[in-house]
């Protein structure tokens, strides 16, 4: 018997969508796309502990590939009296962040029993929130660095955080490309000076991202101070720091 | 496979005062097959200097025989004993001829000045790149216990009888924890006007 | 873009001995990512009771998990029995803690190590998956193959030629098992570029816990 032309058949393989209405198996290789990559994001931050404190410093550029899509932009975050955010990494997903701690703190509220965030219990917190991204396949594309004043022990609290959810604690911490630039710097003066003050504290953060902005072209030098010391966390307004250029008349041979 | 892992084999070298050690094991591979247990991989070069060769066996050999001829020809030219840094650099750079096409063999060579009797080891990777400024050389498929154990057993200024036992004991430990090294080890200890060779005992697994 | 690993290395070397009337655990504090440090102040040791500490190194985020889970399990037992979890209650429960993620594993190298009800020395690895294996002594992490023929010369296998025999973990005293880990991490700092910076050492006996703290290179 002559095989018999099936129309619907014919079309649908060279549509190839089977009836279920599912993409086909050739399709589906590739099941679920989550998000593989940034998108507007955010370059290094940094963080230095002083003898009763903590400093975070963060530029203010949201870069989209190696366009400076916005100049201005908060990167670090108040979450309560005690306790700061800096973020690195997809803007988007930081957004996510802050809403998701915007919530949890009106519960925290709610409950009135006296219980808030330290620094301590947020680090655990987005660890957590990070690890269990990463453990979905569906990354937050964010690096942290928290800080703040742990009432608990009476100490600075200083502590980083990478997507996939590795946390540790120390007295200087870089994310990203700080972590070559900035990191080495803030080491030596920290060893240099194990005491150090607030003022030398804020000098030191302010220097590496400058060093950072003479590196990184993602970087800018309009940047955000957050300063915690005991029961009080300021966020401070954007300023921009000096930078001197003129060594780089002498540079020679890339013309 | 990897040419490194075929035969199988180790070698290490370690200085001591007014003396210098070498060592390989006995075994002979071919994969996981043992087919010899009596073979040494260190081969002497002069009253007073040594080259362990691990590595691809068939290439050990040839390299040894190219080096043995390329000595005799240098002591012949010049009248003297080769130097073990000159040595060192007439391996390099015979190694380094074969950039692209390099011998599969790694290289330990000890040794006294003929002249000074100062204390020399080095090892040496396939292309030739050698590191002198250290007080012991390992290389072969045990090369990470090797180097773990000399660096927690080492001490300056070991005599003989010491440097031997020491010695003995990395290289021991060392070919315990590889499947394609053991079955036994040599052992020279080279001093200002005699060389005591001995064979010790190993695990045979 | 597109090739995201929900999976990192995160280095460092952890030890343990078993004494008859001690446990001796060592970690040094490096953490890294790549060739990159990122932070010199994290050692690798975790108390989970008064008899029992947990240590471990691989990657750091599936470590901090894995405690977590340990401590809730932990805290539940007090709750459920009054009383701690003993160091072999311990032992048994990491087994299918971890194979609990066989399919996805955690990526780590537990050690457990700790005191039994007597005052005896305890120590348990385990691979990934759960595969529990009890030691005499054990070491793992990035400067595992240095180090662990080391550790066997001079602690479980009696192969000096000289006269004084070397000590088996009945002979091995405290103080002999507290210098051998302090050689052993400085042989592995000195040639493994993920160990370095600090190394604690814990030392647990029936009196009371102590912890030993020395610099190691920081390159």
């Amino acid at each position: 018997m002559a095989h018999r032309y099936d129309i619907n058949s014919a079309l649908l393989r060279d549509l190839k969508v089977p009836l279920d209405g599912r993409t086909s198996s050739s399709h589906s290789a590739t099941p679920k796309q989550h998000s593989q990559g940034p998108s507007v994001s955010g370059t290094a931050v940094i963080g230095v502990a002083f003898k009763d404190g903590i400093v975070l410093a963060a530029d203010t550029v949201g870069s989209y590939g190696t366009l400076c899509k916005i100049r201005t932009v908060p990167r670090l975050l108040k979450v309560n009296k005690n306790t700061v955010l800096a973020m690195s990494g997809d803007y988007a997903d930081f957004q996510f962040i802050e809403q998701h701690i915007g919530k949890q703190s009106i519960r925290d509220f709610n409950s009135d029993d006296g219980y808030e965030w330290s620094p301590k219990s947020l680090h655990s917190w987005l660890t957590r929130v990070l690890y269990n991204a990463r453990s979905k396949i569906d990354p937050l594309w964010n690096s942290y660095v928290v800080g703040g004043y742990e009432t608990e022990t009476n100490r600075p609290y200083l502590g980083g955080l990478t997507m996939l959810g590795i946390s540790y604690t120390s007295p200087y911490v870089a994310t990203g490309f700080g972590r070559f630039i900035a990191q080495p710097f803030l080491a030596d003066q920290v060893e240099k000076n194990p005491e150090l003050d607030e003022k030398t504290a804020r000098v030191a953060a302010i220097h590496a991202l400058r060093l950072l902005y003479y590196r990184n072209r993602e970087s800018s030098n309009k940047y955000q101070l957050a300063v915690v010391t005991k029961d009080n966390a300021v966020v401070e307004p954007v300023k921009e720091f000096e930078t001197a250029w003129d060594t780089a008349l002498m540079i020679r041979g890339y013309d | 496979m990897n040419p490194f892992n075929y035969n199988g084999g180790v070698c290490v070298a370690m200085k001591g005062k007014n003396c210098v050690a070498i060592a390989s094991d006995h075994r002979l591979g071919a994969g996981r097959l043992t087919v010899s247990t009596d073979f040494p991989k260190v081969f002497e070069m002069g009253p007073a200097l040594f080259i362990g060769l691990p590595g691809l066996t068939t290439d050990s050999l040839t390299v040894v025989n190219k080096l043995k001829f390329r000595v005799n020809l240098y002591e012949l030219r010049e009248n003297r004993k080769i130097r073990p840094h000159t040595f060192k650099a007439m391996v390099e750079s015979m190694l380094y001829e074969r950039r692209f096409g390099p011998y599969y063999v790694a290289s330990v060579i000890a040794g006294l000045d003929p002249e000074t009797d100062e204390p020399f080891v080095t090892a040496m990777d396939v292309l030739g790149a050698g590191e002198v400024n250290e007080p012991f050389a390992v290389a072969g498929t045990a090369e990470e216990s090797l180097l773990g154990l000399c660096e927690a057993l080492w001490e300056p200024d070991l005599a003989p009888e010491d440097l031997f036992e020491t010695l003995s004991q990395v290289i021991l430990n060392a070919v315990d924890f590889d499947c394609l090294g053991g079955a036994g080890a040599t052992i020279h200890v080279i001093e200002k006007d005699k060389v005591t060779t001995r064979t010790i005992k190993t695990r045979m697994d | 873009m597109g090739d995201f690993s929900p999976y990192d290395d995160n280095g460092g070397t952890v030890a343990a001995i078993a004494g008859q009337d001690y446990v001796l655990i060592a970690c040094d504090s490096r953490l890294s990512t790549g060739s990159t440090i990122l932070s010199r102040f994290t050692p690798k040791i975790y108390p989970l009771s008064k008899m029992t500490v947990f240590a471990c190194s691989g990657f750091h985020a599936d470590v901090l998990t894995l405690i977590k889970n340990l401590e809730v399990r932990m805290k539940l037992f007090i709750h459920e029995h009054g009383e701690e979890m003993s160091t072999k209650a311990v032992m048994a429960l990491m087994l299918p803690t971890l194979y609990g993620r066989r399919f996805f594993p955690f990526y780590v190298r537990p050690i457990v190590a700790g005191l039994d009800r007597d005052g005896k020395g305890l120590v348990a690895s385990y691979d990934p998956v759960g595969t529990p294996e009890f030691f005499d002594y054990v070491i793992q992490g990035s400067g595992e193959n240095l180090v662990h023929p080391f550790l066997h010369n001079q602690i479980g296998a009696k192969r000096t030629l000289s006269d004084v025999p070397v000590q088996a973990p009945p002979g091995l005293t405290l103080d002999k098992a507290v210098k051998l880990l302090k050689d052993a991490f400085l042989a592995a700092a000195e040639r493994d570029v993920y160990t370095g910076d600090t190394v604690t050492l814990v030392a647990m006996t029936a009196k009371g816990t102590e912890t030993m703290e020395y610099q190691l290179r920081r390159d």
